[in-house]
């Protein structure tokens, strides 16, 4: 298990690595002088060449980029052209909030998902199952944006049930229960693509299952629907849900403008959605690397899951190194 | 289009629904606790007033810094007065080069320090002295953009209390120059600048004025308070803090939802509906703020001064006032925008005819078989771009088709500074101060890029002797005539540009708030805002 973990560990370095270069030129090739941004409009020629030999910027594109990635590895993302503070300051809290807000999306799509996947493959092509997956269709490819609007419009405008914008109240809020309160709508917004996802996927997987060899031989010695469903069926089929579920957390991680944008969440997809507007490019490129480590630490996670779940996948692993 | 008003047409039978069930839009009291909050469009600039620019920025640093004289925004009337700030009092030498200015008595900083002559001199030091320990590269470039490195020769140390500037030449623009956004004269405390250098100034503003900073988080918001040791009148309110909500649903929700007081910038289109739900509307007839296209005197096609003045006549700008702005503004005819002194309600250039247009065109040699093409350069800037698609609908009638180059409005910034190149036939900007010397700074021939923001390459020495003498006279009536002289020519000898609209800058309060005033500017005093519940 050891090994397996190591060798998934150092797969993720070329990937990191590739990560940061398409990064480093995505930014060179954003159209506009990075210098006018920091100078202003106004900036004259001399001093953006000034600044430019200060930066940089006048050397070959390989010696930016090692220097660059000599800081990153340093734990230095840089400064911020617009805020002029330390990235890391920056970045960090709103990638926390984001976690939060896509850790709650995640498990209420894995429990909307998982749930509505089983009770549709247990009642499989019946007028249960196709109800369930056409309303769970329906939901998941409803544009967020709209559907957060929606939202909004019904439990905060409406019935002023719930707050429409933000984390927590700005006058005399705070607490724990603040902070839930402004979750509720944008969770449940985020939550309902990756449930889709998840529930076709556990359908499928659990249809599949169900009907191998071992779960006849099972239903044939008698065993209860029930018990065949959670002990026999379920386990197997796990795996392949697993990996999706590790999937989506990465992509609500990553994911979520949107829903931050449309509830003025303070997390990291609504500062890039600002970045990127302001060409604040060391933001830019804080976020992004940080969105893909976590996406692919992530995955890494899932992946070990999955070995624990299934022995043969670390076996298959193991015997393909040796 | 078609996919909005399916979305719309769903999102009103939810609404229908939901009010069926016993819900309500209604406005209701905002909470309040002594807290005002304002949800602002677009993150502001850092709070550095010497190297920022921008009208948020501006609008922030309003509160927390003073300069010495300032335009009066308790008020909304126009034309706006000036009034002193730092300075008590001041005087204008004869031959109008010597500003001398008598600063106030027992004002301190934020930080408790006092605000005197050596104060206000090390400030200036800052952009003007490359001598100085302190001096600062980007503060020097954005003041050499309005004119203040060319303008001041010295600034000297009378006394402990007063200050003199002297101009190179006769300059009566002086003051309202320095007032404006990009960037902004204001006196930043000389402990702080020592204490924090210039990259911790923005995280650290410390100014004199009537709020202190407390807190910014990038993106979300900041927090200012009362400043209880303020020198005059102080604030009603106890805190401000200014929301980032750049989506304009989100920012509409917000305002109706509570969790803000007041907005700027809401949808043309949701107006009505805040309005008839009980929200308040307030505008100003005389905001400086003017929607403009550019022509590109170098581009050839552009050079027949018929082809200018046929677009000036072949686009429908009461149109677009009514049918895009809902009313929120008003044909402009000139250059110079409705907030500025010199600004002339009655002078009309050219009005909508669209058959005037045609003959024109033909003269210079297009009809229909023959049609004028030309590449007009976009913005982008959350407004679906429907003034330009309006006016692209417009020219097409009379034989010119438009191509529209859309560029993100960053991307649009950089490629409109250094003024438009010979492939570009005409661009846009919305903008607009003050002082009647920025519309100069768009006509004279020396304020082309690098130097200004002529970036049309307009050039009349005829114009430009007239707006220099409107600089060199005393009497502001007079040199208001003579700013209004030089539009005329410009607009009806040339055409170098063609003015769209004048806008009303309208912001939606909650019926709580009381006291706020839409003075005639982009940014506003909050010290007279109070909550009522």
């Amino acid at each position: 298990m050891t090994r397996f973990i190591v060798g998934r560990l150092l797969l993720v370095v070329p990937v990191l690595i590739g990560v940061s270069i398409i990064v480093f030129l995505l930014v060179q090739l954003a159209p506009g002088d990075v210098t006018s941004t920091l100078l202003g409009p106004m900036g004259s020629e001399s001093a953006k060449e000034v600044l430019r030999v200060k930066m940089g910027l006048d050397k070959p594109l390989p010696i930016q980029y090692a220097k660059w990635l000599g800081q990153i590895l340093q734990g230095d993302l840089g400064t911020s052209w617009v805020h002029k503070r330390p990235v890391t300051d920056i970045v960090l809290p709103k990638f926390a909030t984001t976690a939060l807000l896509a850790g709650t999306a995640a498990l209420l799509a894995y429990l909307i998902g998982f749930l509505s996947g089983i009770f549709a493959a247990a009642k499989a092509y019946r007028a249960h199952d196709r109800v369930a997956m056409a309303f769970i269709l329906i939901l998941g490819s409803t544009p967020l944006y709209w559907l957060g609007l929606i939202l909004v419009l019904l439990f905060s405008l409406t019935w002023r049930l719930l707050p429409a914008t933000g984390m927590a109240s700005f006058i005399g809020g705070g607490g724990v229960l603040d902070v839930l309160e402004h979750l509720i709508l944008p969770a449940v917004t985020a939550s309902l693509p990756s449930a889709a996802i998840i529930a076709r996927m556990t359908r499928a997987t659990m249809i599949e299952t169900l009907s191998q060899n071992y779960i006849r031989v099972a239903r044939a010695k008698g065993i209860r629907r029930g018990v065949i469903l959670r002990k026999h069926a379920l386990r197997n089929a796990l795996p392949p849900i697993v990996t999706v579920s590790g999937m989506e957390l990465g992509y609500l991680l990553g994911g979520v403008v949107f829903v931050e944008v449309v509830f003025a969440w303070p997390g990291l997809g609504f500062q890039l959605y600002n970045s990127i507007i302001g060409r604040d490019i060391p933001i830019v490129q804080g976020a992004v690397i940080l969105i893909a480590l976590a996406f692919v630490l992530i995955n890494l996670f899932a992946d070990v899951l999955n070995a624990y779940l299934d022995p043969r996948t670390r076996t298959a692993e193991g015997a393909r190194e040796s | 289009m078609v996919e909005i008003s399916v979305r719309r047409g769903v999102a009103c039978g939810f609404l229908a629904a939901a009010l069926a069930l016993g819900g309500s839009l209604a406005a209701k009291p905002a909470k309040a606790d002594g807290t005002f909050i304002w949800g602002m469009p677009a993150d502001h600039s850092i709070l550095d007033p010497h190297v920022t620019c921008g009208w948020m920025a501006k609008f922030v640093n309003y509160q927390i810094y003073e300069g010495l004289v300032e335009i009066d925004l308790t008020s909304s009337e126009w034309p706006t007065k000036l009034k002193g700030q730092l300075a008590e009092s001041w005087e204008i030498s004869d031959d109008g080069t010597e500003y001398t200015f008598h600063l106030r008595a027992g004002v301190t900083f934020h930080d408790g320090t006092e605000m005197n002559a050596d104060a206000v001199k090390y400030n200036y030091d800052r952009f003007l002295d490359p001598d100085a320990p302190h001096f600062n590269e980007t503060a020097h470039a954005y003041m050499d953009f309005i004119r203040v490195i060319g303008d001041v020769k010295s600034v000297e140390v009378v006394d402990d209390m007063t200050i003199k500037v002297t101009l190179n030449s006769p300059n009566y623009e002086f003051l309202r120059t320095g007032m404006e956004d990009c960037p902004q004269m204001y006196i930043i405390s000389p402990t702080a600048l020592q204490t924090y250098g210039d990259d911790g100034i923005p995280l650290h503003p410390i100014g004199t004025g009537k709020f202190k900073f407390v807190e910014r988080e990038a993106s979300v918001s900041t927090t200012l308070v009362r400043n209880e040791d303020y020198w005059g009148e102080k604030p009603e309110i106890d805190r401000i803090i200014f929301r980032i909500l750049e989506d304009p649903p989100t920012r509409v929700n917000a305002l109706r939802a509570g969790e803000a007081h007041a907005i700027q910038d809401p949808p043309w289109d949701e107006i009505q509906g805040l309005e008839d739900d009980g929200f308040v509307i307030t505008k100003n007839d005389n905001a400086p703020t003017i929607w403009y296209l550019s022509f590109n005197m170098n581009s050839p096609k552009m050079q027949d001064v018929r082809i200018r003045q046929a677009i000036n006549y072949a686009i429908d700008k009461e149109g677009i006032v009514e049918r895009i702005l809902q009313g929120y503004g008003r044909p402009a005819y000139g250059m110079l925008n409705a907030g500025t002194y010199a600004h002339d309600p009655d002078f009309v250039s050219y009005t909508y005819d669209p058959d005037k247009a045609r003959a024109l065109l033909k003269e210079a040699g297009y009809d229909e078989d023959n049609r004028l093409s030309l590449e007009f350069d976009v913005m982008i800037y959350g407004t679906g771009e429907l003034t330009e698609k309006w006016i692209q609908r417009d020219l097409k009638k009379v034989g010119i088709d438009l191509n529209l180059n859309m560029m993100e409005w960053l991307a649009y910034l950089d490629a409109w500074v250094p003024g438009m190149t010979d492939d570009v036939d005409l661009n846009e900007m919305v903008w607009g101060e003050q002082t009647p010397r920025w519309t100069a700074f768009g006509y004279r021939c020396d304020r082309v890029p690098p130097h200004g923001n002529n970036i049309g390459w307009y050039c009349n020495e005829k114009v430009d002797k007239i707006l220099q003498q409107a600089l060199e006279t005393r009497d502001e009536a007079e040199r208001a005539a003579l700013y209004q002289q030089a539009d005329a020519m410009a607009m009806m000898e040339d055409a170098p540009n063609a003015p769209i609209y004048h806008y009303y800058n309208p912001i939606v309060l909650n019926p709580s708030v009381k006291g706020y005033v839409n003075a005639p500017a982009n940014w506003w005093d909050l010290s007279t805002v109070r909550i009522e519940e």
